[in-house]
């Protein structure tokens, strides 16, 4: 369950952040990146967040979740493409001798609030 | 008016912190950490038994990280090994800064090695840095050949990996050549020891690899 570790983050991350932003404001959404390769069941973050974020200035805000693909360049021939998570292939010469370009991810990209026009 | 503010906030940012503050310790005393990452069952403290057995061992501690009992503890005490229990009380992984804490009541002035028994999980605790040196992923054969394709973050990111309890493959279905295929799609390079704690084999070159740093594995 590193989703309860994941959610306790975002939560804190976005606290902090909404305690910077001077204007009054309400927060309405949340924009978190996560690379596939963290393997993160987007449901139970969902479930979990909904749970831990009563009580803190989130609640109620929409948790959106974005999942970055995983892409990679081949060392051997130079290809550079998406790859599935579980065949680490080249999608070329299908040498497996791979650097991870993305999908390792995991931040908390924007906040999304109104704010009054004054 | 809905406005967007960016912030770019990296969500292990503080997990990551204590990894490097434990990182330079560390480097600073000359002291090597493994942290063993593997499944419930699969033998880690085994492994770490066999080599609190080896004539040539590296002065060495242990934390062991569980979610309740310090039943592995116990039985690395009995061999004479320095040893602290970390309980997650149910938690499946172990965080940076408990490990940080759990460092400090070593006596590191005395060491050369420290080994981390991560919790028994094959995924969270890939995740997060806990501040070693490398990361151990341990396989036992019961647990089925796809193992490392089903967790690539884990074997991916390991320095070595070893599959133990390779005396129980006359009992199984276990395909040898295959779980060796799927480690080397998902990672190419790291020594891979085929060992039996039971029986002995690979021992020796286990141990050797963690006593010595990177040697090949056969």
């Amino acid at each position: 369950m590193h989703e309860l570790s994941i959610c306790q983050s975002v939560i804190d991350a976005a606290v902090a952040e909404l305690d910077r932003i001077e204007k009054p404001c309400r927060l309405r959404k949340l924009n978190v990146k996560i690379g596939a390769l963290r393997r993160v069941v987007t449901e139970n973050v969902q479930f979990i967040y909904s749970e831990i974020s009563k009580g803190t200035p989130v609640e109620g805000a929409e948790l959106n979740l974005q999942i970055i693909p995983i892409t990679a360049r081949c060392r051997a021939c130079g290809w550079e493409g998406e790859i599935p998570d579980i065949f680490f292939r080249c999608g070329s010469c299908g040498k497996s001798n791979l650097e991870v370009l993305t999908g390792s991810e995991l931040y908390l990209d924007s906040l999304e609030v109104d704010q009054d026009e004054a | 008016m809905r406005h967007e503010i960016k912030v770019y906030r990296n969500l292990m940012g503080a997990n990551d912190e204590w990894a490097d503050k434990t990182r330079n310790m560390l480097r600073e005393r000359g002291i090597r950490m493994l942290n063993l990452i593997g499944s419930p069952g699969a033998g880690k403290t085994a492994l770490l038994e066999a080599l609190a057995l080896r004539r040539n061992r590296p002065r060495f501690a242990v934390l062991e990280g569980d979610c309740a009992t310090t039943h592995d503890a116990e039985r690395l005490h009995r061999l004479g090994t320095p040893v602290s229990q970390l309980l997650t009380d149910g938690g499946c992984h172990l965080q940076a800064k408990m490990v940080h804490h759990a460092l400090l009541d070593l006596p590191l002035e005395e060491l050369d090695l420290v080994i981390v028994e991560n919790v028994g999980n094959l995924v969270c605790p890939a995740e997060f840095d806990i501040g070693e040196n490398d990361k151990v992923a341990i396989l036992s054969v019961t647990e089925g050949e796809d193992k490392p394709v089903k967790y690539p973050m884990l074997f991916r990111n390991a320095a070595a990996i070893v599959l133990t309890k390779i005396d129980l493959l006359p009992y199984l279905p276990f395909q040898l050549d295959r779980c060796v295929a799927y480690v080397r799609q998902v990672n190419p390079d790291a020594p891979l020891f085929q060992v039996s704690a039971l029986k002995g084999d690979g021992l020796e070159e286990w141990t050797g690899w963690v006593a010595n740093g990177r040697r090949e594995a056969t």
